[in-house]
């Protein structure tokens, strides 16, 4: 077991290195630097030795592959740079700012569509085919069916501008987390009903439950300590890759209510061309899914000791 | 008496208490300075209006001084410190206000004095100089002295500092070569002659200096504070000192930036607004913060939130909307520039058939709901040295397609297809070359693929000269011809495939040229020029808005009667809450 | 499981395919699902033919009108039909979504088999090459392709395609892996089978079950993806319209001309409903479970 984990780790950190040398590339590859040398957008050029100070200040005026080595020699040594856009802050600084929010908004939003959508699942499975099946069935899929951003622009308009019950925009306490997390989870509360409800209606098919009621065990029990203990465990596995998706996917969400995220960070930094805020980004995001994976992995072999671990 | 009476009476005795509870109260506040100068008054019997931390009166009808706050939207920069970086400093998070100049600008675009209260240009015109106040001090109590200011004007010439708005300052003696790094900066014709006064050496005779001094990038910078704090000087309210009315009271990055009084203001452009808070934001989810009373106002002012033609014209459907909008027209002109040495443009029919070709009314119409004028030249309406003369290239189909069949494409036939590059970030930008493009389909016959790109890809591809037919706009930065007109000029300005040797001449002259009446002349000869050959086809000068909830009061009005709070100078500084 | 051969001989016995489409048509979800699918793509297809304007027609006496007869879904800032203009918007994003996957497997299906069948050093490199590509956050991945080759209709589609090919090719390569150990495949080598016979013959007609369901429901998250990039503008640019696109354009505008971002947020989310029920009739009628 030690031995797979280290296998994966560093497995994990080449994968990151190919993906910084990937990211790297594609990034001096688009037209346009960080800092209008060119004269932005009234097209006056800067003069020379203002173009040559900039560059040098930032540490362009390298070659590329030195660049690129310097940067991956300080990164290992945790050092991101400085953002070229907030040159008050350090892209550690920046990042874990940012990261604090998005990570806050998918916590909660994995929170809240876990609770709910299992509770449709599991409801939804033990009236198999009663109305209250097929109603909390459509509740799940009509979640899945507007992408969130559209959601969250009706939930703005209704909720924020027309009652003004709560505020549009912003991430400062509870009251701003509704409508985001509301339009957030809703796809993955439909993914998670539906597959709660079907592995619940799998287990509840199995032989073993069939006993258990032939010995007489009250329906609650076997509901308890048969049916759901066993259904749930599939379930648990699919968090790990929803959990990775919800916290790097947060960028319509954060731009439409305006949160202070990493996603909205983001492409603002590739608009912008902050090289060492998109380099910080990409591998954290990369680095934290891969740790997911790995996790998930770990889970799944500590729950089905069926499964053997490949390298 | 009935019950009835009884519970009435209670009931109307409760609702009469709570409506005297609801009414504003005249805050009584005790300043010592109010003692003196009301002991020469007559006294009489009057509620004493509540005054400011800046010891003004407040005006009648105004909230009292503890809700005088504005809450407005901002883009937030790398810093506050306008002085070092114009462009990328939070300049809309209130950092245009911190700072008063030597002069500023009223509402009609006049110099007025600011930290210099008297200033003249020298008998040859070859410098200015400016007599500073007697007694203006940092927000800290420390002098403010001419010296301050020669350390801000040297230090943005600087390399060193890598601030790209040097160009702004080219009219100053030696600030092309400081800025190249040809000579030591000490050799910037700026100079603090004692600590009172400031000289500045022109080149050539340069009328428009004061305003060049009022634009907000000419402020003063406290030496100390940036040689002992590098860059983190202007984002620290600890170490932000200023000199204007305001000061930096906090700065939560990505939160709020917040402007509180400061009282060791000394100057004659006095407040009224005691607090200011800035929420820096991306600019599209402003309009619906606006309408939900998140935020006070909505400022179209050189390039902070623009409110976008979508919104405009939700607005101008809504009575209500419509009041708190004030719309006004702007020096600003938007063109199509070409490239005159390739084909199809090198033939000036071609050039002609097109300029003939488009609505510009309809744009107006359609993207601006009609605010703004169509421009058939550089210079945008009401600027000096224009002149009305559309006779160059205003929308004529039929001349339009008979120059073409002149030029030999008949209806369009043969016609290579033209790719016109446009920046995406506007909409306004957007929706005129798409209009542009079905005109042009529509008038002429011809083809045009449209190459929307993102702003700095387009301004990269621009600097190589790779782009042959393109939209750009010009907004003005400070009044005078050669604003505007430079940019034509090669050797003075962005766009050199159009080169024009008599216009070059004209605009060279006139840069430098010593009688103001002469000067005009050259401008409007090379305006004309720019105009009939087509270097540029030119579609509008559009107007801007902004939006003002009704409690935001004392907009000041021009003399033309438009509305407006001029941002980067003494608009905020009329403003007040009211009912 | 009974697999392909045995629906021949035995009558009583139902093939795989036959079963399953006996359970897909049970499901009415699924059936309604097809029809709209397929209603979809027909208008869309021709809606050059049908739409009542051009999409890109203007006249700038109707702009920004209200649903009527003659425009039932309004017109735009431009005056443009906005019905012509969902329909077209809907060959774009459809189109998008269909191609994307076709794409995918183009690539995933022989990449897959290859490193399932064969292993080894095939399978090493693939697998790596899978695990880096899965490691990046598709939507930041998209964004940063999208960025720097601009936006666009075959750009869009690239980096569509760049995002969606792992998990098929991992898919497909599980399938393979699985399947190559099974008896009928040592039956066939015993046999003499050449290994192209035995890929052809057996196991791509066994794996495909899974795939079908993946591209599927890969088709909805596609048009999700490009609506998603096109609102926030990197993705289809004007004036080509395509239905996340337009959301983004006319969102902030939802009150007073509400028309503008909800009929194609109407229209978005009911080809995703659409396309997902298809898919998931395809899941239940190909791999059953919930037996009673």
């Amino acid at each position: 077991m030690g031995r797979y984990i280290f296998s994966r780790i560093i497995g994990l950190l080449v994968t990151l290195l190919g993906l910084s040398l990937a990211v790297f590339l594609l990034m001096h590859s688009i037209p346009g630097g960080p800092f209008n040398l060119e004269g932005g957008d009234k097209g006056i050029a800067m003069p020379e030795a203002i173009r040559k100070e900039i560059l040098k200040n930032a540490g362009l005026d390298k070659p590329l592959p030195i660049q690129y080595v310097n940067y991956v020699w300080r990164a290992m040594h945790l050092d991101f740079g400085v953002s070229f856009i907030r040159p008050t802050e350090t892209v550690t600084e920046l990042i874990g700012r940012t990261w604090m929010v998005s990570a806050q908004l998918g916590v909660v939003t994995l929170l809240f569509a876990v609770i709910i959508g299992m509770s449709l699942g599991v409801w939804a499975a033990l009236h198999q085919n009663s109305w209250i099946d097929y109603s909390a069935t459509t509740l799940a899929v009509a979640g899945s069916v507007f992408p969130n951003f559209v959601i969250g622009i009706v939930l703005v308009m209704v909720f924020g501008v027309l009652l003004k019950w709560l505020p549009t925009n912003g991430w400062d306490g509870p009251r701003y987390w509704i409508m985001p997390v509301v339009a957030y989870s809703l796809l993955p509360i439909s993914q998670i009903a539906r597959f709660t409800r079907s592995s619940v209606l799998e287990v509840m098919g199995e032989d073993y439950v069939r006993t258990a009621r032939a010995k007489g065990l009250p329906e609650k029990l076997v509901i308890l300590k048969h049916i759901l203990r066993n259904a749930l465990i599939p379930v648990v596995t699919i968090l790990g890759p929803l959990f990775a998706d919800v916290i790097t996917g947060s960028f319509f969400i954060e731009s439409i209510f305006r949160i202070p995220g990493l996603g909205l960070f983001f492409t603002s930094s590739i608009l912008a061309r902050d090289y060492p805020m998109i380099m910080g980004t990409t591998l954290l995001l990369a680095g934290l899914l891969s740790v997911i994976n790995l996790i998930t992995d770990l889970i799944y072999v500590a729950i089905d000791p069926r499964i053997r671990l490949t390298g | 008496m009935s019950k009835k009476l009884i519970v009435s009476f209670v009931i109307g005795v409760v609702i009469l208490a709570m409506m005297s509870a609801c009414t504003p109260q005249v805050v009584e506040k005790e300043v010592v300075k109010t003692v003196v100068v009301e002991q020469t008054k007559v006294v009489e019997f009057q509620p004493v209006m509540a005054k400011n931390a800046w010891g003004k009166e407040l005006p009648a009808g105004a909230l009292p001084v503890d809700k005088q706050v504005l809450t407005l939207p901002c883009q937030e920069g790398k810093y506050m410190d306008v002085a070092a970086s114009f462009y990328d400093a939070s300049k809309s998070c209130g950092g245009v206000m911190l700072w008063e100049r030597l002069v500023m600008l009223d509402e009609n675009s006049n110099v007025v004095p600011g930290v210099a209260d008297k200033w003249e240009q020298s008998a040859d015109g070859t410098s200015w100089t400016f007599h500073l106040r007697d007694g203006v001090k940092w927000s800290d109590g420390s002098p403010l002295v001419a010296k301050d200011f020669e350390f801000a004007l040297k230090r943005q010439l600087d390399p060193k500092t890598g601030s790209g708005f040097t160009w702004f300052y080219s009219d100053i003696k030696n600030a092309g070569d400081v800025s190249e790094g040809k000579v030591p900066t000490d050799q910037l014709g700026v100079k603090a002659t004692d600590e009172k006064t400031l000289v500045i050496e022109t080149v050539g005779t340069i009328p428009y200096l004061p305003q060049l001094m009022a634009f907000p990038s000419s402020g003063p910078v406290p030496q100390k504070m940036v040689e002992e704090f590098g860059d983190k000087w202007s984002i620290d309210p600890k170490t932000c000192l200023t000199n204007g009315p305001w000061k930096l009271a906090e700065y939560s990055t990505g939160k709020q930036i917040v402007l509180d009084p400061n009282p060791n203001y000394v100057g004659v452009h006095i407040p009224l607004i005691e607090k200011l808070i800035f929420k820096p934001g991306t600019g599209t989810a402003d309009f619906s913060a606006y309408q939900a009373g998140e935020i006070d106002g909505m400022f179209a002012d050189q390039d902070t939130t623009p409110i976008t033609p979508t919104d405009y014209k939700m607005i101008i459907a809504d009575p209500r909307l419509r009041r708190e909008l004030y719309a006004y027209p702007y020096f600003a002109t938007r063109y199509f520039f070409i490239n005159p040495t390739v084909k199809p443009w090198d033939d000036l029919k071609v050039r002609q058939a097109v300029a003939h070709a488009i609505d510009r009314q309809a744009l107006l119409d359609v993207i601006y709901d009609g605010l703004g004028s169509p421009a058939y030249g550089m210079l945008p309406v009401g600027f000096p040295a224009y002149k009305p003369m559309d006779e160059f290239q205003k929308f004529d189909v039929k001349l339009a397609k008979q120059l073409l069949s002149e030029a030999g494409y008949p209806d369009g036939k043969g016609f290579p297809e033209i790719t016109l590059w446009y920046k995406n970030d506007e909409e306004a930008k957007i929706l005129t070359c798409t209009m542009v493009q079905s005109m042009l389909k529509e008038n002429l016959g011809i083809n045009v693929k449209l190459q929307p790109v993102e702003t700095k890809v387009f301004n990269a591809t621009f600097a190589k000269g790779d782009i042959d037919f393109g939209l750009q706009n010009w907004e003005f930065d400070f009044i005078d011809p050669s604003n505007f007109l430079n940019v034509w000029n090669p050797e003075l300005g962005r766009h050199k495939d159009w080169n024009n040797a008599k216009f070059n001449e004209l605009t060279s002259q006139a840069a430098s040229g010593k009688d103001p009446i002469k000067r005009i002349q050259m401008y409007e000869d090379a305006n004309k020029i720019l105009s009939e050959d087509i270097g540029g086809i030119f579609l509008y000068n559009w107007g801007h808005a902004q939006m003002w909830k009704p409690k935001v009061m004392g907009i000041s009005k021009d003399t033309l009667g438009f509305m407006r709070v001029p941002y980067y100078y003494l608009g905020f500084h009329s403003l007040y809450i009211g009912e | 499981m009974t697999d392909l051969y045995s629906g021949n001989n035995n009558k009583n016995s139902i093939g795989l395919w036959q079963d399953a489409m006996h359970r897909f048509k049970q499901n009415r979800l699924a059936v309604i699902g097809l029809f709209a699918s397929v209603l979809l793509i027909l208008v869309t297809i021709f809606s050059p033919l049908i739409s009542p304007y051009p999409y890109d027609k203007q006249n700038y006496s109707q702009t920004a009108k209200s649903p009527s007869w003659q425009h039932p879904m309004g017109t735009d800032l431009l005056g443009r039909d906005m019905l012509s203009r969902v329909m077209y918007g809907g060959r774009v994003s459809i189109s998008i979504g269909i191609l994307v996957q076709l794409a995918a497997i183009i690539i995933g299906l022989p990449l897959g088999a290859l490193a399932g069948y064969y292993g080894g050093r095939v399978d090493y490199v693939v697998t790596r090459l899978v695990e880096g590509m899965m490691a990046f956050p598709s939507l930041i991945l998209a964004i940063l392709i999208m960025v720097t080759m601009g936006p666009g209709y075959l750009n869009i589609l690239f980096a569509m395609v760049i995002v969606a090919w792992p998990s098929i090719t991992r898919l497909v390569r599980a399938q393979f892996l699985g399947l190559r150990e099974k008896e009928f495949v040592e039956a066939a080598r015993a046999i003499g089978a050449s290994d192209s016979w035995i890929i052809f013959r057996h196991i791509i007609p066994n794996s495909i079950g899974p795939v079908i369901i993946a591209v599927s429901l890969g088709i909805p998250a596609t048009i999700f993806r490009e609506a998603g990039l096109s609102f926030i503008g990197i993705g289809i640019v004007p004036p080509t319209p395509s239905w996340g696109q337009m959301i983004g354009q006319y969102y902030l505008a939802i009150q007073s001309f509400w028309f503008l971002p909800i009929f194609p947020s109407l229209t978005l989310g009911f080809a995703i409903l659409a396309f997902t029920f298809v898919g998931d009739g395809l899941q239940d009628a190909l791999s059953p479970r919930q037996r009673r």
